[in-house]
């Protein structure tokens, strides 16, 4: 379960250091250059720890294939979550 | 969709176009696959049994290549030609390759 | 990139994809099914005992003493011992001998035999309600049920070779793969549902690469025979020697004379020992009771499931002879990992449930990229009244709505047809594919606006419902399941239920959406969109 967390905290931040996504979710705030780095760097950290994490856990083979559907899992509810939360941001 | 694939060298749009292609990619297309395939392991050096083994794991991949090709050339007298002509290589090179391995 | 090229891969893109979607489609949700068919197996059998457990020494002396009786002289037995989810129950099978100078050569079918057995009596379960159960509806995925075996397999691996294709031009035409990875802009018509296939493409793209490539190495034997052939110099059966010789086939010639068959047990506790007290998964008897006979005893782990370690006895003497061949090179443990993770046989509860999610998602871009085909052309009235618009957009709900339906109709017949009926299995196909032609037929016959949000109701009701006709026609009902924490058919229904209410919701979006279009309101695509992807999600998990 581990794994999956730092998967999920992984495309979290990963999201942040792209534009739209930190906009959509930081209207207020500015998107500047040392936020986009900082945001790029922790994700792919967080997601390296992830994979270590199902490697750890479940071996190299089976860790990694269970990862790939991690990150499916994870990226594609980001996406859904965050065009959902655009739309209700933009209404108020 | 205005594309190359669809039009004739006029740009008109072309059934006859899209007909050939499909029949280029579909037979000289898997002849061609096969062909490059043997040529491929004959050609790879060490143990037949890997050569066989990594050219037939490729061929998928050697395919969806050949296609790609076939339906991004812009002159079908291209795509006809050039698919025999690497039909012909292939299996050339494959025969003469074989001959050499199995005279001692 | 240059835009001609470009153009050309979106046209090789738009039409491999279509030509054959509704196969595709088809494939995704009864493959995707296949990763729960033991599950479903379960479900359409409610009068089985429930599963078994033994020490694998014992189930195999049960098996043996069956065999024995019922295929003495076979070329080959299996013996699969109870255990996990995959084998409830004590499993065998056996392969007879093609008789010589037979006038005509007999079925294929007719040589072959397989039986569950029962560890307390050493008989096979009585079948009380004869059902093609998970097994057949998840074979249909490459069989496609109707059709001749081989015929399926070229056309399934024409049908996978197109879906490669479609695969990696879909990587080349898609122009920000990064920039657009997590975007997903509701409410934008045709730029939602490409959003949405893309989003969905591009999130599970190891997944749908990983399942088309071992598609297609299952159908290596049919298609690409030519290569192995052609290197060997077109000798068939130098050919053959080779490669079975690689994967460890070495072929155990008859010795015609009889000799009695050892006992089983020893050699699986022996064989245990060697794997550090890890049990068999499997024994394989090679010509029992001739005086050559071998026992192959077999442990599959991991993701690879061929060329796995395993040990060959003497079959008459018990003799340690060899450890089976392993795997003889990196590009055949390759393909071997590969079909491994087609299969997922691996795949403990959580994998599992992210194999089915997966399925889903593939499920989903070929339903939304079909969709996108009409969605695209549906500005432009000429297209939209062309003939080909209204064929794609008829099938469209016929299949992607209609299936759904059909397999809900899969269930209700294993529940509904009388148990003693005659070719009882076969009809609960033919019912599945009438409801299917009937929904084919439905748009054609009302328009498909209205035929969209009335299949998502009636698959809602077909869903929903199977919980009732669980309890009205079965004791193994969610009242029994719950209590009992009997979660694989507890999951089952309550899966169905789910399935239900997202058709439910679907249907909910999609008729709202219809009413808004009659007031000449703006079209919420991001309904349209939504909905499309709950019943998608609906669908594969049921």
């Amino acid at each position: 379960m581990t794994g999956f967390f730092l998967t999920i905290l992984g495309v979290c931040a990963l999201s942040l250091g792209m534009k739209r996504h930190f906009l959509q979710v930081f209207p207020a705030l500015r998107f500047s250059r040392a936020r986009q780095y900082t945001a790029r760097f922790a994700g792919a950290l967080l997601l390296i720890a992830a994979a270590f994490a199902c490697v750890s856990d479940a071996g190299v083979g089976l860790g990694l294939t269970i990862y790939v559907a991690y990150l499916n899992l994870a990226a594609f509810g980001l996406a859904l979550v965050l065009a959902w939360r655009a739309s209700s941001l933009r209404e108020f | 969709m205005a594309s190359t694939v669809t039009r004739n060298e006029r740009g008109r749009i072309s059934g006859w176009h899209i007909t050939s292609r499909v029949v280029a990619a579909l037979i000289p297309g898997f002849v061609l696959t096969n062909t490059s395939g043997v040529f491929l392991a004959l050609a790879m050096p060490g143990d037949v049994l890997h050569s066989v083994a990594t050219a037939t794991l490729l061929s998928f991949v050697i395919y969806c290549v050949i296609v790609m090709w076939v339906f991004s050339v812009e002159r079908l007298k291209t795509v006809w030609l050039g698919m025999t002509g690497a039909i012909v290589a292939t299996s050339g090179g494959a025969w003469l390759l074989y001959t050499l391995q199995s005279s001692p | 990139m240059n835009g001609a090229f470009r153009q050309s891969m979106t046209w090789l893109h738009t039409w491999t994809g279509l030509v054959f979607c509704w196969i595709l489609y088809f494939m995704f949700v009864t493959g995707t099914l296949g990763y729960v068919d033991a599950e479903i197996d379960r479900w359409m059998k409610p009068e089985q005992i429930a599963p078994q457990q033994a020490a694998p020494a014992e189930a195999i002396t049960v098996a043996a003493r069956y065999l024995q009786r019922e295929a003495p002289g076979a070329d080959r037995w299996f013996i699969t011992p109870p255990g996990g989810r995959d084998a409830p129950h004590l499993r065998v099978f056996w392969q007879l001998p093609t008789p010589e100078n037979a006038e005509t050569p007999p079925d294929p079918e007719s040589l072959r035999g397989q039986e569950l057995l029962d560890l307390d009596t050493g008989e096979p379960l009585p079948e009380v309600r004869e059902t093609g159960g998970g097994q057949v509806l998840y074979r249909m995925h490459y069989l496609l049920h109707y059709l001749d075996r081989d015929i399926a397999y070229r056309f399934i691996g024409v049908v996978t070779m197109l879906m490669f294709v479609g695969l990696i031009t879909g990587i080349v035409v898609h122009k920000k793969i990064f920039k657009e990875f997590f975007t997903f802009r509701p409410g934008k018509g045709q730029r939602s549902w490409l959003d949405m296939h893309n989003l969905l493409s591009v999130t599970s793209l190891p997944f749908q690469l990983m399942i088309t490539y071992s598609g297609l190495i299952f159908m290596v034997t049919v298609w690409m025979p030519g290569i192995a052939l052609g290197t060997f110099g077109f000798d068939v059966q130098r050919t053959q020697t080779v490669l079975s010789e690689a994967v460890g086939q070495v072929p155990t010639e008859r010795a015609n004379e009889a000799a009695p068959l050892v006992e089983l047990a020893p050699l699986l506790a022996d064989a245990q020992m060697r794997w550090d007290g890890a049990p068999a998964t499997g024994v394989e008897v090679r010509l029992p009771g001739d005086a050559n006979a071998e026992v192959a005893v077999n442990r599959s782990e991991g993701i690879a499931r061929i060329g796995g370690g395993g040990f060959v006895y003497n079959g008459v003497t018990g003799d340690y002879e060899r450890a089976a061949p392993g795997v003889p090179n990196a590009p055949i443990a390759i393909a071997a990992t590969l079909i491994g993770l087609h299969e997922g046989l691996f795949a403990g509860p959580v994998l599992r449930w992210l194999y089915l999610f997966s399925g889903l998602i593939g499920t989903a871009m070929v339903a939304t990229g079909a969709v996108y085909w009409t969605a695209k052309r549906k500005r432009t009235g000429v297209q939209r009244q062309s003939r080909g618009y209204r064929f794609v957009d008829a099938l469209n709900v016929g299949t992607i709505m209609g299936l759904p339906i059909a397999i809900a109709a899969y269930f209700w017949a294993n529940r509904l047809l009388p148990t003693g009926m005659e070719h009882r299995a076969d009809w609960e196909v033919h019912a599945m594919f009438l409801v299917w032609g009937l929904c084919l037929l439905h748009p054609v016959v009302r328009s498909t606006k209205h035929a969209w949000s009335e299949q998502a109701w009636f698959a809602a009701a077909a869903f929903a419902l199977i919980p009732v006709l669980n309890g009205l026609t079965t004791q193994v009902h969610l009242g029994y399941s719950l209590r009992a924490g009997d979660w694989v058919l507890a999951s089952f229904d309550l899966v169905a239920l789910a399935t239900g209410i997202a058709f439910a919701m679907a249907a909910l979006l999609m008729s709202r959406r219809a009413a808004g279009r009659e007031a000449s309101q703006p079209v919420e695509l991001e309904d349209e969109l939504s909905s499309s992807l709950n019943t998608d999600t609906g669908a594969a998990v049921a």
